[in-house]
């Protein structure tokens, strides 16, 4: 069966090695592929790139990125890669989960109303926890995903 | 499939370069595959304990050459970030010390390593409290680790190293400190996680009993990988083990040599390997006949100080009774190992523990965790003759601020002469503790 192709975003480089210590550890690399993107410019390099075929973003919300040239860093920066994957048609296919240290109402709501497939919060997330979520992604089980059908 | 772990020609030294440089990795090759229970042998000094460091990603820095890959990966060219993330997720260790955190609860200890992910508090606590019911000490949440029996404390340990859901379980000696009930109970458990979960687990022990769920075994010996056995079932082990790799790690042996240094492990645990060495030294005298039963016994009972091995004579006694037995030829030597292997001695640590509950059985008064732990030390050191009838009463009389008891002088003197009356020996008193 082809390989699960996933693309996680976040600034944060122990949330990046946690992650893929993850699919290494527990032996799930034949499952799965994993690209890493450390910002918004990378993460748009690997999304636009058709060979890469990503089927499943995890995206971290709030990381530094540039509006009208000047640098930020708030929750825009996910929402933006979130509402312009939604809104292409080549790329609405792919299923965002949000993967974030914030948990409040209001961001899981504009997460919601932007796409969002789901919305995990990573303090709530212990490996056990993933581990689930990508067994779920693997069998191809859809009802994992908590806002989509 | 590829082993879940595979060390290339590890060789790791302590203090390079220095006069006190030692070679404590020669060399090791070796595979564990996903799902194995395997375990390390060997005696002090093996270097059992290094590998299992060198495998947890502790001594990256001191592999000089060699490849310690975990799933492929090598962990030896891990970066600092890289290694903190695996210690936290990759492995889980138990110690034979436990190595709790004193000042804080059972509950907090066990959710410490969630912490470390930035798990939320009631996340937490919740995950922490699944792990204490799955160890059956729940009820014992919010209590300091010092208020837990030492086979409790152990729980605590496990439900710790399971917190982070790792796949590779290592246990540093996990018995060493327990006595025969809860090292069974823990080897049970130690299955469940292999079988249930499917977890590898890796031990690391000196006691050859403790084995017996081993399906590989390293055997170790300086440094060396001697020997790797897959023995199929429970009873090629005790076979096994019991004289034969004695003699594969010491060929120039005689068998009375062998008899001695297996039989002294299991009658001695939770001793310093001094004293086991000595203990060893006179089993070897009495086994060869050259000295006698009495001569023995009195040897067992005096003071690690004035040359003998300091265990008191309750214990010197049992000891005696069981080396006669095979003198006398009304046990053999195996029938001793399997007794042995299926009530191993209690160690010294119990042992204290279950006389300080008895004498304080009647006692009034209160006694905090301070306390408990302070007695404790002076009934060790007075079980191994370190310290005379009349020095316990006086640290009992001691005030707390001087490191004592504070107990009145009425109570102390009580208290060190029903200590004594366990000491001679009197099997009434002996059994009432189960010693």
């Amino acid at each position: 069966m082809d390989k699960i192709n996933i693309l996680l975003v976040d600034d944060n480089e122990v949330i990046r090695i946690f992650f893929k210590d993850i699919f290494w550890l527990h032996g799930l690399e034949g499952q799965f592929h994993l690209e890493v993107a450390p910002g918004v410019d990378e993460a748009w390099a690997i999304l636009r790139d058709s060979t890469k075929n990503i089927n499943v973003v995890f995206l971290d919300l709030v990381m530094p990125f540039k509006k009208d040239g000047k640098e930020m860093t708030t929750s825009e920066a996910g929402m933006s890669i979130l509402r312009t994957i939604k809104a292409d048609p080549n790329l609405k296919h792919i299923k965002v989960i949000v993967f974030s240290g914030y948990t409040d109402k209001k961001d899981i709501e504009e997460a919601k109303k932007n796409g969002a497939d789901m919305y995990l919060a990573k303090e709530e997330h212990l490996p056990q926890d993933l581990i689930k979520i990508f067994d779920s992604l693997a069998k191809q089980d859809s009802s994992v995903y908590q806002y989509s059908k | 499939m590829e082993p879940i772990i595979k060390l290339e020609g590890i060789n790791l030294y302590y203090d390079q370069g220095k006069p006190t440089e030692v070679w404590a990795l020669r060399n090791v090759s070796l595979e564990i595959n996903k799902g194995e229970y395997c375990a390390f042998f060997g005696p002090s000094g093996c270097g059992k304990t290094t590998v299992l460091y060198v495998l947890s990603g502790m001594e990256s820095e001191r592999v000089t050459s060699g490849k310690v890959l975990v799933n492929g990966r090598d962990i030896a060219q891990f970066s600092k970030r890289e290694l903190a993330v695996f210690r936290q997720i990759g492995v889980g260790i138990v110690f034979q010390q436990f190595n709790l955190i004193p000042s804080i609860s059972v509950l907090d200890n066990v959710s410490l390593p969630m912490a470390f992910l930035g798990i939320s508090l009631e996340r937490r606590r919740t995950e922490g409290m699944k792990l204490l019911e799955r160890l059956n000490i729940a009820p014992y949440a919010n209590r300091l680790p010092a208020e837990l029996s030492g086979g409790q404390q152990q729980r605590v340990g496990i439900a710790r190293a399971l917190a982070n859901n790792p796949p590779i379980i290592i246990c540093d000696e996990p018995l060493g400190n327990l006595d025969s009930e809860n090292a069974n109970k823990v080897l049970e458990f130690m299955k469940e996680l292999n079988v249930k979960d499917g977890r590898t687990i890796i031990m690391v022990t000196h006691e050859a009993w403790s084995l017996r769920d081993a399906r590989k075994i390293f055997y170790m010996k300086d440094g060396v990988l001697l020997r790797v056995e897959e023995p199929k079932e429970q009873g090629d082990i005790a076979q096994a083990v019991s004289k034969l790799m004695y003699n594969q790690l010491n060929p120039n042996m005689e068998p009375g040599q062998v008899m001695a240094k297996s039989l002294s492990n299991l009658l001695l645990r939770g001793y310093s390997s001094d004293e086991v060495k000595r203990f060893e030294f006179f089993l070897l005298q009495r086994l060869t006949d050259h000295i006698d039963g009495d001569v023995f016994q009195e040897v067992l009972d005096r003071s690690y100080r004035r040359g003998g091995v300091g265990l008191w004579k309750g214990k010197a006694a049992k000891i005696s009774f069981i080396i006669e037995g095979i003198m006398e030829q009304r046990h053999t030597v195996e029938q001793v190992y399997a007794m042995l292997e299926k009530n191993p001695e209690s160690p010294l640590v119990e042992e204290a523990q279950k006389i300080r509950r008895w004498l304080l059985g009647e006692y009034r008064g209160k006694i905090d965790e301070q306390q408990q732990l302070r007695l404790d030390e002076i009934i060790t050191e007075r079980l191994r003759n370190i310290i005379t009838a009349h020095n316990v009463a006086q640290v009992l009389n001691l005030s707390k601020k001087n490191f004592g008891i504070g107990l009145s002088m009425r109570a102390s003197s009580q208290m060190s002469e029903k200590l004594e009356s366990i000491l001679a020996g009197s099997d009434a008193v002996t059994k009432a503790i189960k010693l």
